[in-house]
């Protein structure tokens, strides 16, 4: 029997909750002035049921531990923003050999679309989104791998989203309203 | 230049800053930044969409991650060039869409979303953490004790001085339950429009050009525009007070909003604000309980028609208003049949 339902909390049970774990782990290692994980795991749970409803996602376990960090970072900033810091963090390294990123949500169209988006961009911009978004780095990070300043990220960052704005719209790729 | 009496917009230089504003609070903003921030976004509505619109494209980005397949090889910042789907199949894509749609749609219907399977003989087994995802209706909680609870389609900005707790609704519907603070007035800003509450209750909704406030409890005052602008037009400005069970729809115009204030009953109230089921949790409750928490807050009301049944007990996340989801999850995983009696009435029973 075909069952929606079934399928989408299959998803969860099969790709998502087999990392709470290490994710946990990681979490209370890097955010220990956290108090609130069960907290932030939930939001983070939420943002991927909504996203896997709205597209495809390319590899559950990496897009966990990017939603994770970055809601982990906002709350951080949120609590400091006072002091006028900006929080350093440790680079991402979630890969895990065993999970194999889906064929079925890298052959979609969707991921297609962001594929050839970032594909279009001048180098420079290329480079920096593939780092910030594929593999998660920080945008510190991603200065320290090109050996380029953190305001030059920032700019051809912020120049490779709006070309990839308006190749999105040439393609009539936009946000799905739910309801 | 006054910002609302410019007729002419340049989309692209507010993509541009848009597409800045993304880059920078997604390395962090700083406090003066953070400033400079709330300040552009308040610019026009035009500002606002453009920041959810980038936003929204820099998120979808995200499903991109961990696209590499191998740990042992260095970060590839080339790693797209030449990249290529394994073997697209556009039959299969087909099929791919219209799974995801369907799921969509489920999604939105029902609410009751991760469940493990069970039967009633093993209830006991069941895990006290069974983690329960759920698209609830966010809630975010503030340092004074406020909270403010955001509708699936909202979006705030929290800006808090010594003077002042500002919230910017840049889109959407929001609940702002406000805590006292007489030296610190609470201040919901829509669109230049402000809202500034003590101590009281209220739902807020922007939706194109009006701006609809309901109060449920204490007094908000609607204030136009930012003061320099007030001064502009040189007429006193009309700064009604609404008060508890009154709405006020104010209309955004060219030139001035119109404020209109309207009685509004009870019942209104739980029509108007009836997006606001709660998540209701529960963990080993026996069915009758669980029926009474349903019952007290739905129109449509269960009753137990079979002794047998009352001893179930159940661990689940519902929301309050997903009475149907709640039966077909008893038809479909605890041999319970149902029945309607009458236009209001569902009677439960045990399969025989």
């Amino acid at each position: 029997m075909n069952d929606p339902e079934k399928t989408q909390s299959q998803w969860f049970l099969d790709e998502v909750l087999p990392h709470e774990g290490d994710l946990r782990a990681w979490l209370r290692s890097r955010f220990s002035s956290l108090n609130d994980l069960d907290d932030i795991i939930q939001d983070a749970y939420e943002r991927m049921m909504k996203a896997h409803t709205s597209g495809p996602i390319v590899n559950p376990r990496a897009f966990l531990f990017v939603v994770t960090r970055n809601l982990a970072l906002n709350r951080i900033r949120e609590s400091k923003i006072e002091d006028g810091k900006i929080v350093e963090f440790d680079p991402l390294n979630v890969v895990d050999d065993s999970v194999i990123p889906s064929e079925k949500a890298a052959k979609s169209e969707e991921v297609q679309i962001l594929v050839k988006a970032i594909q279009s961009l001048p180098t420079r911009c290329r480079q920096i989104i593939t780092l910030r978004k594929i593999y998660g780095l920080s945008q510190k990070e991603v200065a320290k791998t090109l050996n380029i300043s953190v305001s030059t990220v920032e700019a051809q960052g912020s120049i490779g989203l709006r070309k990839c704005m308006q190749h999105f719209r040439q393609l009539g790729y936009q946000t799905r309203k739910k309801k | 230049m006054n910002p609302y009496q410019s007729d002419y917009t340049d989309y692209t230089l507010i993509n541009q800053e848009a597409s800045e504003w993304i880059l920078k609070t997604d390395r962090g903003l700083t406090a003066e930044e953070q400033d400079q921030f709330s300040d552009w976004l308040a610019r026009s509505k035009a500002h606002k969409e453009a920041y959810v619109k980038h936003r929204w494209g820099w998120e979808e980005l995200d499903r991109l991650a961990g696209l590499q397949t191998t740990h042992d090889l260095p970060v590839n910042p080339d790693l797209l060039i030449g990249w290529e789907a394994p073997h697209s199949s556009k039959k299969w894509l087909r099929k791919w869409k219209e799974t995801s749609l369907a799921v969509a749609a489920i999604w939105v219907l029902g609410t009751f979303l991760i469940y493990t399977q069970f039967n009633p003989s093993d209830v006991e087994e069941l895990s006290k953490n069974t983690p329960v995802v759920v698209e609830r209706i966010r809630q975010m909680d503030l340092q004074d004790g406020s909270s403010i609870e955001l509708n699936h389609d909202a979006a705030v900005l929290v800006d808090y001085s010594a003077e002042e707790r500002r919230v910017q609704l840049l889109a959407g519907e929001a609940s702002f339950d406000i805590a006292k603070d007489p030296k610190r007035p609470f201040v919901v800003d829509v669109s230049g429009i402000r809202f500034r509450a003590l101590g009281t209750i209220f739902n807020v909704r922007y939706n194109q050009n009006e701006v609809d406030l309901i109060v449920t409890e204490g007094r908000v005052q609607v204030m136009e525009q930012e003061d320099e602008y007030v001064e502009e037009t040189q007429t006193p400005a009309h700064e009604p007070i609404v008060e508890q069970s009154q709405r006020a729809i104010v209309t955004l115009t060219e030139n001035r909003p119109n404020i209109q204030v309207l009685e509004i009953d009870s019942h209104q109230i739980i029509d108007e604000l009836i997006w606001r089921p709660e998540l209701i949790d529960f963990n080993q409750e026996p069915l009758s309980v669980i029926v009474d928490e349903f019952n007290r807050r739905n129109k449509v009301k269960m009753k137990i028609d079979d002794e047998q049944l009352t001893s179930l007990r159940l661990t689940s996340i519902f929301w309050s208003d997903n009475v149907e989801g709640f039966v077909r999850l008893l038809e479909s995983n605890f041999e319970v049949s149902a029945r309607w009696s009458g236009e209001n009435l569902i009677l439960l029973s045990r399969n025989r």
